[in-house]
């Protein structure tokens, strides 16, 4: 009985969060829009897409490898999946054991790297220099953005997403700064739309897909949006212990204002240039986690 | 990344005849090592419309509707340099008046076309709020060509020997106001452009086009004025009313696409204060003149297009209509430039590279060039409709 409820819960907790990230996503489509004088799409418009993209045809190109050209966007997509059920809500981590957050950073790195085979695979150009710039994109950025989480995870002193979920301290302000830009990358949004640099390389990484395939990636980028924002909350925001409702709404309220940021820095950037990406990665935001990551090792001695 | 499209040379990578980066048809194939171009390959000729041709078969009053169809954007330019010949092989004397209310509406294409440009270069390196805010900008400037002219885009406000209406004073009115809005929106887009950090990194130093390239490539208008080389029709042949005008011809040294950016941005300012000094001066008495006949003959003429210098020639034979026209727009003698300007740059250049010499390819189309290395060859229709089966 207890394995059916187990299913039936995480089910509900992946269609639930999809949900939250299309919202999340059509949010911040709709708030950049609105900076930009347009009216904008309507909210629920990237749940639109993928309902549309699900009934359309799927063209396989003749120049890709066929087999890793249609698993990829799948093994992107239940890597999403996985790390949605490993995000913390309101402080219980549904799916939790000890060291999740370790398999966290991977799976997100497993993400990319669904999306990096199945660009490669598709035989053309555009989406070979998309998917180097994706690698650009990923060597630069999960290293900070995994030291900013281990550094949470110090002073934690745990390896449990729970536990550091539920530990609430001001020291991870500066690995928050850094998660958060890192998160603006992971997202793909201005400026760091390298990877699918429109007037550059048409689609970039995504330029063959089309249909289902296209929408398991569509689907995964909803989930991106969720959980980067919540664990951003989790994680790094302190919420106090004031019963799951309210820790919940907190923890939603936090991710909503990171999301709105981030449109705000959409709305008014221009998109960079890979070197840029990669030197204001390695260079700033590193030193950032670095710092965050001294702080974590020496403060709590110090105390 | 190793597919199968890279080879020992280095990737080919298709830009056009359909790319996002493009709003019209042109080709270049880049040859790039990862990130960096190592060489291009362009191809014109997909949009060629024949309106030489055609310019034979219409009287002279239907070519200047036709002329002003040659582009999309800068369309009076093109009417202009047509009544300008044809009034130079007719010795038609055209009233001062008309000669400032064209001055007007030459300047106010000359904003609508730069501030379009400038959405456009924000769009290519990804900015879009800079695309919707110049585009903003630039409804005021349509909505007072509209007012005055009639029209939006297509004027039709020329006729030989003047204009068809007088610019009426409650619409000058309205046109000082929106030019006062204009300028400030001007002021706040210069800054934007020249002093945000992220667009300075991707325009400062990219697309380099030395004085000599410009010289030598036969670069024309602000692109070539963004190289310091100092050419402007508008002071050196004076036309219209432009030799009674005060105004400065914008120069900047670097060469690259801020540059050509800056010259831009600071060319709208004088065009906004050409308008003023025009609305000013304006003189009274007639706008139009309708004593022509246009003999045997030949002339050229040339005006400042937004893009640079435009060229038309025009044989008559006593007949009404033109026995020879040729056009020659800007955009073809800045498209050599351009291959100067993608040395050792990067794919994301690319685009604002392209788009810095604000290519028209819609008027620039002519004649199809053909591939000298016999690569390419001509389908004939009996051909296609054989592969249709």
């Amino acid at each position: 009985m207890q394995i059916y409820e187990f299913a039936g819960i995480s089910v509900l907790l992946v269609l639930l969060s999809f949900l939250v990230g299309i919202l999340f996503q059509g949010i911040q489509r709709k708030l950049v829009a609105r900076f930009q004088h347009r009216i904008g799409p309507p909210v629920f418009q990237p749940l639109y897409d993928i309902l549309k993209l699900l009934s359309k045809e799927t063209i396989i190109p003749r120049s890709s490898v066929k087999p890793v050209f249609v698993i990829a966007p799948f093994v992107a997509l239940a890597a999403m999946v996985t790390a949605v059920l490993l995000v913390p809500v309101a402080g219980i981590t549904f799916w939790g054991f000890t060291g999740d957050v370790i398999v966290l950073l991977y799976v997100f790195v497993l993400a990319s790297i669904g999306i990096i085979v199945g660009a490669s695979a598709s035989g053309s150009p555009f989406s070979a220099v998309g998917a180097s710039r994706e690698i650009t994109l990923l060597i630069s950025l999960k290293l900070p953005l995994s030291i900013a989480v281990l550094s949470a995870a110090f002073i934690a002193k745990s390896f449990s997403i729970g536990a550091i979920a539920q530990n609430n301290t001001y020291l991870l302000l500066v690995g928050a700064l850094a998660y958060f830009l890192c998160m603006l990358g992971e997202l793909g949004r201005a400026p760091f739309h390298v990877s699918e640099a429109e007037t550059e390389i048409v689609e970039g990484v995504y330029t063959e897909y089309s249909g289902r395939l296209l929408a398991a990636y569509k689907i995964a980028e909803s989930f991106r949006f969720y959980a980067l924002p919540m664990l951003f909350a989790a994680l790094f925001l302190p919420i106090p212990d004031i019963g799951a409702p309210g820790m919940l709404v907190l923890q939603l309220g936090f991710a909503f204002i990171a999301v709105v940021v981030s449109a705000v820095v959409e709305a008014v950037s221009a998109r960079f240039k890979i070197q840029h990406v990669s030197g204001f990665y390695l260079k700033g935001v590193l030193a950032l986690a670095l710092i965050q990551m001294a702080i974590a090792l020496l403060v709590p001695k110090a105390v | 990344m190793v597919t199968e499209a890279k080879t020992k040379e280095g990737m080919k990578i298709p830009i056009g005849p359909i790319h996002p980066a493009l709003e019209e048809p042109l080709h270049f194939t880049f040859t790039v090592d990862g990130e960096r171009v190592i060489g291009v390959d362009f191809r014109l000729g997909y949009n060629h419309r024949g309106i030489e041709k055609l310019m034979e078969s219409k009287d002279f009053n239907q070519c200047n509707y036709l002329a002003e169809h040659i582009c999309g954007i800068c369309s009076y330019t093109h009417s202009c340099c047509y009544v300008q010949n044809a009034e130079k092989i007719g010795n038609v004397e055209v009233p001062p008046r008309a000669q400032y209310i064209r001055t007007v509406i030459a300047e106010m294409e000359r904003i609508h076309s730069h501030l379009l440009w400038a959405g456009i270069a924000g769009e290519e390196i990804g900015h879009k709020s800079l695309f919707m805010y110049a585009w903003k900008a630039r409804e005021l400037i349509m909505d007072s060509l509209e007012e005055v002219t009639g029209n939006r885009v297509n004027h039709g406000i020329n006729r030989v020997g003047g204009v068809r209406y007088p610019i009426e004073s409650g619409h000058v009115g309205h046109l000082v106001g929106r030019l006062t809005e204009l300028y400030k929106r001007i002021d706040y887009l210069e800054k934007v452009f020249l002093k945000d950090p992220i667009i300075e990194r991707r325009v400062a130093g990219v697309g380099v086009l030395t004085k000599d390239e410009a010289r030598k490539l036969c670069a024309v208008g602000p692109t070539a004025r963004a190289s310091g080389v100092d050419i402007d029709v508008r002071r050196d042949d004076p036309y219209f009313a432009y030799g009674e005008l005060d105004f400065d011809v914008i120069l900047w040294d670097g060469g690259d696409v801020l540059g050509r950016t800056a010259v831009r941005i600071l060319e709208l300012k004088e065009s906004v204060k050409i308008i003023e000094q025009a609305l000013r001066q304006m003189p009274a008495g007639p706008y139009k003149n309708d004593d022509w006949k246009i003999p045997k003959g030949e002339a050229v003429s040339r005006t400042e297009a937004p893009r640079g210098e435009d060229f038309h020639y025009m044989r008559t034979g006593g007949s009404n209509k033109p026995t020879r026209y040729k056009i020659r727009t800007p955009t073809i003698a800045n498209i050599p430039p351009t291959q100067a300007m993608f040395k050792e740059e990067q794919i994301a250049d690319i685009p604002i590279i392209i788009a810095s010499i604000d290519p028209c390819i819609g008027c620039m189309d002519r004649v199809s060039f053909i591939d000298e290395r016999g690569t390419s060859r001509y389908v004939s229709f009996k051909e296609l409709r054989m592969m249709k089966k």
